[in-house]
């Protein structure tokens, strides 16, 4: 113990200047530390640090994986053979189909003539994925740190600033389904605000009742419907999507899905846990969407 | 000079394996607070002297925090303080002691953290917070201070034997 060094000035010196640097960050009139110039030093530094993590995480489940890798290989080579059957048999309704198109077209430009089915046309005719690709505006990112704090769930990824990334734009990964919004943003990277942070709240629509409502982040990871009138109906397993109310957000992005109701028929609003559409734990690429319509130009903070 | 740079790129080293590289390995699990450990374990080893790096550790962490700026050195500074407690405790063994040490800036730190998220005016579910991060921390940091106390026993021992060196040539 009596090599141990005694400065007795240090301890509240330091705590000083912390102090004066929280309540100047608290009053605003310092900005937060990622969207300061200190970013620009540390998101490359993140950006290696995170592809070693990605590195050994992939070497972990690699050498995991092993074993289980040559009875997978079996089960996919018989599956592959049950597939090439299946898709002889998917070409030959193919040539089927195609004939019954040649006759519904015929159809269509032969109205005088009676015919039966005519909303096939009307399908054929709708909106695909291609016109979702064209109308929405993205940019790829990595993700690159998380938040060293355990109560807050943001993510930070490599594009900001120079790449037209700006405040409150939907974030989406993991089989397009939504996973936040940017919260900050700096010249280089971006910090993205989780869905299941426990600030965040976004509109939401179930897709089956049209009903409205708004997810709100849990700490445990899972996400809470609250709002949504008790004369809507609301079942386990319905699809929760954006609404695209308050324009903060474009409609129709996948948020998850009922996993229980938790609330009763006496309370004002249904709630519910749902299940997000997307694994967090294993985001890696995402794209921010940076136009869309129906998504207001001004874009708001989450 | 050269060891003061040299612990400044370990304590930021230790910042970027928190907050980039354990995220990619273990997800959204639960991650160990290494900065807290070794500037902790640090203290616990040289005294106040050891406060400067906690600040340093903590201000690194508040750059890739969105938390706000300083709540993170302020709290591990406070930690520290509360921790140095532990002077007057009886405890014969040094790794004890610096696992004691950490496990008290984790509760302290962390308690810090959820005030000043409250005081931010953000939400924070206390319980969730209790039962899945603080306590799980508190068996998790305690524990790889023992493994940290070991590397940096030595770090000490180096560093002292080297001033007294210098002193006798002096």
């Amino acid at each position: 113990m009596n090599r141990r060094t005694s400065r007795p000035l240090l301890a509240p010196i330091l705590i000083a200047i912390a102090g004066i640097v929280l309540v100047l960050s608290l009053s605003s009139q310092i900005p937060r530390a990622a969207e300061g110039p200190f970013s620009v030093v540390l998101t490359p530094l993140q950006q290696l640090f995170s592809g070693a993590g990605s590195a050994v995480n992939d070497l972990i489940r690699s050498a995991g994986e092993l074993q289980d890798l040559r009875q997978r290989v079996q089960t996919l080579q018989r599956q592959v053979d049950e597939l090439s059957i299946e898709n002889l048999r998917l070409r030959e309704f193919q040539a089927e189909v195609r004939q019954y198109r040649d006759l519904l077209n015929f159809a269509s430009q032969n109205p005088i003539y009676d015919v039966v089915g005519a909303d096939v046309i009307g399908l054929s005719a709708g909106c695909g994925p291609n016109d979702a690709n064209r109308l929405r505006a993205g940019v790829c990112a990595n993700v690159i740190a998380s938040d060293p704090s355990p109560f807050l769930r943001y993510l930070t990824i490599n594009v900001g600033r120079q790449h037209g990334i700006q405040v409150g734009m939907p974030v989406v990964g993991g089989g397009l389904g939504l996973i936040g919004r940017v919260g900050q943003v700096n010249e280089t990277s971006s910090q993205v605000q989780l869905l299941i942070d426990p600030n965040s709240y976004v509109n939401v629509q179930v897709v089956s009742s049209r009903a409205t409502g708004t997810v709100a982040g849990q700490s445990d990871g899972s996400l809470h419907l609250q709002n949504v009138p008790q004369t809507d109906a609301l079942s386990v397993d319905d699809i929760i999507v954006t609404s695209g109310l308050g324009g903060a957000l474009p409609p129709q992005l996948p948020v998850g899905r009922v996993e229980r109701i938790i609330s009763t028929d006496a309370e004002l609003f249904k709630e519910a846990i749902v299940r997000p559409a997307v694994d967090f734990n294993r985001i890696e690429i995402v794209l921010v969407i940076t136009a869309a319509p129906n998504m207001t130009t001004t874009l708001q903070a989450p | 000079m050269r060891w003061q740079v040299g612990t400044f790129g370990v304590v930021l080293a230790l910042a970027l394996a928190e907050t980039s590289l354990l995220p990619a390995i273990v997800g959204d699990g639960l991650r160990p607070s290494l900065v807290l450990i070794t500037t902790s374990v640090w203290v616990a080893l040289r005294g106040s002297e050891g406060l400067l790096w906690v600040f340093v550790g903590g201000f690194v962490l508040d750059l890739t925090s969105n938390l706000p700026v300083g709540l993170m050195s302020l709290s591990l500074l406070l930690g520290n303080m509360v921790a140095s407690i532990l002077d007057r405790a009886p405890i014969p063994s040094p790794t004890v002691r610096a696992s004691a040490w950490v496990a008290l800036v984790t509760v302290v730190s962390y308690g810090l953290n959820m005030g000043g998220l409250a005081i931010s005016g953000l939400d924070v579910d206390v319980v969730y917070a209790m039962t899945n991060v603080i306590l799980p921390l508190l068996v998790l940091n305690p524990a790889l201070a023992i493994v940290a106390h070991g590397a940096l026993n030595q770090v000490n021992l180096r560093q002292r034997r080297s001033q007294a060196g210098r002193t006798i040539a002096l």
